[in-house]
């Protein structure tokens, strides 16, 4: 039994008998030519016309043949033998429902999410009968999974039941998260590997955009993406997406400092040129708004000046006009938590009664900079001499920085564990008082006119070193650092500053002094930026990647608490109201409290210990989830080889179409080469000498 | 100045017939070699006393040694040949193709080069042009005067009607009562064995026979394309549809079976037989004639 996709061309099918039509009404007449004597050419008629009436009527069957093949093409034809594939009477099926956050995108007022719930609720009334009589024999079974770049809810095993699947399909959201169509598809071959044997197949519900597959189907390894890929399972890709690609998005936004700035970056997805008015909210307070005319398909950013110190500042959003993608037009930045840190600072060389010349004078100066208000300092720091050094305890500090001191007793060396160390040098240091792992970096000292090269190595503790004069910062001694791992450098290629470890602390050694016995680096503007810089590298690196405040969807939040606190627990306040208690869990080294439920973007806030922490998280805008671009569908079937893959657009007749393609066998193929053949006997039948 | 023959089509154009006839008689005795047969029959009958104004080549110069006296060879049939050339003119011979003669202007060419070559040897000739009957009869003469007379009926023929071979020949056969050659002139399309049998009879009174067929290329080799309706010059029908391509190798094949007929036919009954296409120039066509036959 033959069953036809589209049967309304099956009008046409008539038009099969055109090449008769043309042989009866419309043969060319024939020239009359006089002949002396008719007889042979008649009797020759008599011999050959039998025969030529045969081959004839012969090409002109093959011909309509052909044409009556290509209309069946064309109605796309499906059939039946009862049973598709092998001898299986069961067909297993499997609806995997896009539910990433373009899903969210509105056409003609319904989102794409909610066209693809109506569609699937459809196709599981066509699949299973209301009465349940097939379903009863156990020929048809459902299973529902929510895909993302994650599986979201899935049915806990296969189901017949209609209206269960149709309540489950009613309570699908929208997540936040981005497309890994992999990853779903996946979850259904390990699916079905669970199952009995049976006729199997895939209908991803999406939008079928670009973002469905990462790179070129030539790049795509099949068997690296999905181990447990079956060919043998048919893939029926139902697309919501009606080609509208009209979008506008906040990617990104930047922050910066001296003056505040509001960098937001925003992109447009779409053709047309389009007016975007943007606004930043800061604290809650909306502060500044502007219209951008943005181009087709650009991208432009547009600074936003804020007239307040970044101390007023903690959290902010930026904002778009809402298009029809809401979920990627505001962006949430916010501000690291500001804490103290102490300092010990050792002067080896205090040169009392002019404390301008002492060792520790001008690194303390530039760590108090920031001091400008009681309790709200960045650094806390404290000056010693050396021989206070030892009678110093030094488990409440975060840092030591030792300013040419003549020795590092063994005794403080053990004290020192869990905290970092910078060590400067000068005329009163003698590398064989110190520690061998200290020692033996430090060289010979050498005198000349050395200037500063590679400045930041690691890339980590300078910014924007090309606003400084670094040409007059000369240095007139200095010590040849040996091993470790250079941060940065003279200009003849010997290290200025290097990076050691001692028992999983961090140990800065500073090739020359840090006052103006070798150098005039103190009295250059680059001086306290860069002892800022180098402090914080040493102290708050190890701390960094565990207080990250920018976040996508997903992500974990992550809290350190201090050294010193005495509450170990903390609450988060979630963008919609709804709190959450933390407790403290001790790493080995930290106590940090985590959360694991970032599923919507906003501002998370984090109290504990009369401190506020915001936590912003975003969308993952490096994914182009917010680009709409369709996929092209022949490029889509080259990921899949081997597999009987369709795509289709989803109306209303699609349900109907994907049961017939379940329970028949698509015959295209076998009529196209049909076609083929009669083609290829039409041709050498006309050929044939009679 | 060496001879080149002209094809049929620019001879047409050359002149009245006489002067076309004289052309390729003349051509074709100035390319051949010095022919022992030359209009007298080489019978030798008796002797006759030399007189003034007899050719020297006829004396007998063996007499002389023996007699001292001139005698001349005389021969037994001095006044040569008698032949009747037969002209089919029925409709089937106005057929032509392409650029050609039609059958009947080469047939006319053909009567007029053979009696002035014939009469040039001083054989008589006379001419006899039918259809479905005779239509007209000249009776044979020897003199060369007489070619004006077949010209001139030959000039004013007048194509006919439908052709029948067999009942023109029978009543050809009571006109003429002493034994000559019969040059038959026709494209033959009529029922072999009827043809055939008829021409047989002459035979057996005795008449040397020769058959010329003329035909047109095209009704041999049938070059015809696509579908076609043939319209019959002969016959009461209308005419016949045909895809041309599809039946040429069937009518080439029919048509090489009827040659065949004819010619195994007529070597079976002695007839000469000799076919000629109407694209073939005269001479090379009498060339032909000539290199089978001793006596003309």
């Amino acid at each position: 039994m033959i069953s036809f996709l589209n049967p309304s061309l099956l009008w046409l099918l008539p038009l099969s008998l055109f090449p008769v039509i043309l042989h009866l009404f419309f043969r060319k007449k024939p020239r009359r030519v006089p002949f002396s004597d008719t007889r042979l050419i008649q009797l020759a008629m008599k011999r050959v016309l039998p025969r030529t009436k045969l081959h004839q009527w012969l090409l002109l069957v093959l011909r309509c043949l052909a044409l009556l093949s290509l209309l069946l093409i064309a109605a796309k034809p499906v059939g039946y033998s009862g049973f598709a594939n092998g001898n299986s009477r069961t067909q297993q099926v499997i609806l995997l429902a896009d539910t990433s956050y373009s899903m969210g995108y509105t056409e003609s007022g319904i989102t794409r999410l909610n066209k693809s719930k109506q569609f699937e609720k459809d196709l599981i009334g066509d699949l299973l009968s209301e009465e349940g009589e097939k379903a009863a024999a156990g020929f048809k079974q459902l299973n529902i999974v929510e895909f993302s770049d994650y599986i979201g809810r899935a049915l806990p095993e296969f189901s017949i039941d209609a209206g269960y699947l149709r309540k489950f399909v009613t309570e699908t959201a929208l997540s936040c998260r981005t497309t890994n169509l992999p990853a779903g598809l996946s979850f259904c071959y390990k699916s079905f590997a669970k199952m009995p044997p049976g006729n199997r197949a895939i209908i991803i519900v999406t939008d079928l955009a670009r973002h469905l597959f990462p790179g070129e189907a030539a790049q795509f390894n099949i068997k690296e993406a999905l181990p447990e890929y079956d060919p043998s399972v048919r893939l029926m890709f139902v697309s919501v997406n009606n080609g509208e690609n009209d979008n506008t998005c906040i990617e990104n936004v930047g922050v910066m400092d001296n003056p505040l700035r509001f960098v937001p970056e925003i992109r447009n997805f779409g053709a047309r040129r389009g007016r975007c008015p943007v606004s930043i909210d800061i604290n809650g307070r909306t502060v500044a708004n502007d219209l951008l005319d943005i181009p087709g398909d650009a991208a432009m950013t547009h600074e936003f000046r804020y007239g307040a110190d970044i101390r007023d500042f903690a959290s902010g959003t930026a904002f778009i006009q809402e298009d029809n993608l809401g979920a990627d037009d505001r962006y949430y930045f916010a501000q690291g938590p500001r804490v103290s840190r102490s300092v010990l600072i050792v002067d080896g060389d205090p040169k009392y009664g002019n404390t301008l010349d002492s060792e520790s004078y001008y690194v303390n100066t530039a760590l108090l900079e920031e001091k400008l208000e009681p309790g709200s300092n960045r650094f806390d720091t404290r000056v010693v001499t050396a021989e206070e050094f030892a009678r110093t305890g030094l488990q409440k500090y975060d840092l030591v920085i030792l300013c040419n001191v003549e020795k590092l007793p063994q005794e403080k060396l053990s004290e020192l564990s869990g905290i970092p160390l910078i060590v400067t040098l000068g005329d009163r240091v003698v590398p064989d008082n110190y520690p061998a792992f200290l020692s033996e970096s430090i060289g010979e000292t050498e005198k000349g006119e050395f200037k500063i090269g590679e400045l930041d190595r690691s890339g980590n503790f300078v910014k924007n070193p090309e606003e400084f004069e670094l040409g007059n910062i000369i240095f007139n001694r200095r010590a040849k650092l040996l091993g470790g791992n250079p941060l940065a450098g003279f200009n003849d290629g010997e290290p200025l500053l290097i990076e050691k470890e001692n028992s999983g602390n961090k140990v800065l050694i500073f090739g020359s002094s840090i006052d103006r016995d070798w150098t005039n680096f103190p009295s250059k503007p680059f001086y306290p930026s860069f002892i800022r810089s180098i402090v914080r590298y040493a102290v708050e690196r190890q701390r960094a990647e565990t207080e990250a405040n920018y976040l996508t969807v997903g992500e974990q939040i992550k809290y350190v608490f201090e050294k010193g606190d005495k509450n170990m627990s903390a609450r988060l306040i979630l963008p919609g109201g709804a709190e959450e208690n933390l407790k403290a869990v001790f790493t080995g080294s930290y106590s940090q409290a985590v959360y694991e439920g970032t599923d919507v973007p906003g501002m998370y806030r984090l109290e504990t210990g009369g401190k506020t922490v915001y936590f912003a998280v975003n969308l993952d805008m490096k994914k182009s989830e917010s680009n709409l671009a369709r996929f092209d569908a022949p490029g889509l079937k080259k990921y899949f080889p081997g597999a009987p893959v369709w795509i289709m657009r989803a109306d209303e007749t699609t349900p109907k179409n994907i049961s017939l393609l379940l329970e028949g066998k698509d015959l295209t193929r076998f009529f196209l080469i049909l076609v083929l053949v009669l083609l290829a006997a039409e041709t050498a039948l006309s050929n044939i000498k009679k | 100045m060496s001879y080149k023959y002209l094809d049929p089509v620019s001879l047409s154009k050359l002149g009245n017939l006489r002067l076309k006839a004289k052309y390729v008689v003349e051509g074709f005795i100035s390319g051949m070699h010095q022919s022992p047969h030359r209009g007298h029959s080489l019978e030798f009958a008796q002797h006759r006393e030399y007189t003034p104004g007899d050719e020297l080549r006829h004396i007998d110069w063996k007499v002389y040694g023996k007699t001292d006296k001139y005698f001349v060879k005389q021969y037994q049939e001095e006044t040569n040949l008698r032949a009747h050339i037969l002209l089919d003119i029925s409709n089937s011979m106005t057929y032509k193709f392409g650029g050609t003669l039609d059958k009947l202007s080469y047939g006319i060419h053909l009567a007029a080069v053979l009696g002035y070559l014939l009469l040039h040897q001083e054989d008589s000739v006379g001419l006899a042009v039918f259809d479905s009957e005779i239509r007209n009869f000249i009776p044979s003469r020897a003199h060369l005067g007489h070619f004006s007379i077949i010209a001139d009926a030959l000039e004013k023929i007048i194509p006919g009607k439908d052709t029948r071979i067999a009942p023109v020949l029978e009543s050809f056969s009571r006109r003429i009562r002493k034994r000559g050659l019969i040059i038959f002139i026709s494209d033959l399309f009529d029922e072999p064995e009827e043809v055939l049998k008829t021409l047989k009879n002459f035979r057996y009174q005795h008449h040397d026979v020769m058959v010329i067929q003329v035909i047109s290329n095209a009704e041999r080799e049938f070059p015809f394309e696509g579908p076609l309706f043939f319209e019959p010059l002969e016959g009461d029908n209308a005419g016949i549809y045909s895809e041309a391509d599809l039946i040429r190798d069937e009518y080439r094949r029919l048509m090489e079976e009827f040659i065949n007929r004819y010619k195994v036919g007529f070597r079976q009954a002695g007839i000469d037989y000799f076919l000629l296409s109407t694209d073939t120039p005269f001479e090379l066509g009498i060339r032909s004639l000539f290199s089978s036959r001793a006596d003309i």
